[in-house]
């Protein structure tokens, strides 16, 4: 049994799980999902596996690090220990990743911009390079990139790799494509 | 950086329906001026609605209300980082034009407006930006969903702090997707010819008899095809395929949890915030509530948190305006 967890802060939470029970059904792989929402529940359930959904990073940060939650600076020592933890962060979250904001190194070594192609209407659906279907939704923009380039789209980099942390810009949770569900799922092995 | 956005598939209903499921979990909150919009971003707004008066000054002002004055919204769009939404009428497509060449990311069709078309509702499929309309019932959610709206809110009864309608149409919504998950084959057919119906409202203002074939939507055919569709998804899921947000009198913390609970997807807060007496921690307040609904004690802490009076509240009884009632 692989245990994945989920930060709840705020976002597409629900179109992760989907993702990932998919993942799990094409892997034959029995996984159960731990919602985390609070320091408390990190502390409760150990995890092999992070998911770090999409949505208002700004939302997430004070979610994350009120006195209620301190979920995330749990999530980040978790994180820290190890950078062979698998984990997968996407939009938003690959935000937190890039920049912490919390004194500490960043977790994939990276500049990112939020909202970088502009608003709503230039939201884009396009393939990227390696032919993965890529959902932009008022995406983030990585600038100077230290890390391993995960992929690319003309070019430019859309997702950063770090051992097994991958920071992606785009929704693969969206796509219907599992490859990346699949990736994390197989880190643990 | 060579990407060049000119050749991009823009507009999808993936990237509308996605825009909406970023905004999962949490709270929308309306805002008439900058200066609330910060505060509303620095409390753990998702999204803020740029208007020029909230609902309970919209109600008690009385008269035509109409989309914002494009200084007001774009003053609103500079200075916040978070998505932006703003109100048109109920079948008013040349306002939501305006608001989609401002740059709003969000088009909410809304009845705390004065519906501007007694037959139909926008065209929101012929938009590149999603739209979120309310409901009352399945039915009028279903026909919101056809006509291409990415997210739900039930509507409530807004600019009241009375959360009755909120909770009265979160219900209602939830005993008919019940209905229609325990309904035979031809039942399912029936909900669907009443829900279709919906869309041929013009024929009763004629003297004639009209037999309408064709709607902004598409022809009726193809409209009962699609009602079809998303009745399918709804039997399917156990809940409207899009997102699905409460709205209309939420005013304190326990009122969010409380629409949560309802199995919403997250809340609106309207004249809630701004007509309490202390906005920033109401906000605050609402936010976390929102988060931790499942969570007694916190929302207890929230409710600690509000340092002042929630906003006055108006029973539904001694309305003039019924806003609920507006759209079908």
């Amino acid at each position: 049994m692989v245990v994945i967890g989920i930060a709840m802060l705020q976002g597409a939470r629900h179109a992760h799980m989907a993702a990932i029970q998919k993942a799990a059904a094409e892997l034959s792989m029995n996984i159960e999902i731990i919602e985390l929402r609070t320091m408390e529940d990190l502390e409760k359930h150990p995890i092999d596996a992070l998911m770090l959904p999409g949505g208002e990073s700004t939302v997430m940060r004070l979610r994350g690090n009120d006195v209620a939650s301190q979920l995330l600076p749990s999530l980040y020592e978790w994180m820290r220990e190890n950078e062979t933890r698998p984990v997968l962060a996407t939009c938003a979250g690959a935000i937190l990743l890039a920049d912490p904001q919390d004194g500490g190194e960043p977790l994939v070594d990276a500049e990112i911009d939020r909202n970088a192609f502009g608003r709503q209407a230039d939201s884009f659906e396009s393939d990227l390079d390696c032919g993965f279907p890529g959902v932009f939704i008022r995406a983030p923009r990585f600038g100077e990139v230290r890390d391993t380039v995960e992929c690319t789209l003309s070019g430019e980099v859309v997702g950063v790799r770090r051992g097994n942390r991958i920071a992606l810009t785009f929704h693969p949770e969206l796509s219907g494509d599992s490859r990346y569900h699949r990736m994390l799922l197989e880190a643990c092995a | 950086m060579s990407i060049d956005l000119t050749h991009m598939r823009k507009g999808t209903e993936l990237l509308k329906r996605g825009f909406a499921k970023m905004q999962e979990g949490g709270v929308i909150m309306d805002v008439v001026t900058p200066e609330q919009a910060h505060i509303a971003e620095d409390a753990g707004a998702t999204s803020v609605m740029a208007l020029e008066r909230v609902p309970a000054d919209i109600r008690a002002d009385g008269g035509v209300a109409r989309m914002s004055h494009p200084d007001l919204i774009n003053g609103i769009i500079e200075t916040t980082t978070i998505p932006v939404m703003a109100k048109a009428r109920i079948g008013h497509d040349e306002e939501a034009r305006v608001l989609e060449a401002l740059g709003v990311d969000m088009v909410d069709e809304s009845e705390v407006l004065t519906p501007a078309d007694p037959f139909y509702h926008i065209a929101k499929n012929e938009f590149t930006i999603p739209f979120v309309c309310g409901c009352t019932n399945l039915g009028e959610a279903v026909r919101r969903v056809v006509e291409g709206a990415a997210m739900i809110r039930t509507k409530g009864e807004a600019g009241t702090g009375n959360v009755v309608a909120a909770v009265q149409h979160a219900r209602v919504v939830a005993a008919e997707i019940d209905l229609v998950q325990r309904s035979t084959s031809q039942e399912f057919e029936t909900i669907a010819a009443t829900i279709s119906n919906g869309f041929r409202r013009l024929e009763a203002a004629s003297e004639h008899t009209l037999n309408i074939v064709d709607t902004p939507f598409g022809s009726l055919n193809d409209v009962h095809t699609s009602v079809l569709e998303v009745l399918g998804e709804v039997r399917e899921m156990g809940r409207l395929p899009v997102v699905t947000f409460s709205a209309g009198g939420i005013a304190t913390p326990a009122d969010a949890a409380l629409l949560m609970r309802h199995r919403m997807d997250g809340v609106f807060v309207g004249s809630g915030i701004f007509k309490s007496e202390n906005p920033a921690t109401t906000a605050e307040a609402i936010v976390m509530a929102t988060h931790h609904f499942e969570d007694a004690e916190k929302i207890a802490e929230a409710s600690a948190m509000m340092a002042g009076r929630a906003m006055d509240g108006l029973e539904i009884e001694t309305l003039d305006v019924r806003m609920d009632q507006r759209g079908w």
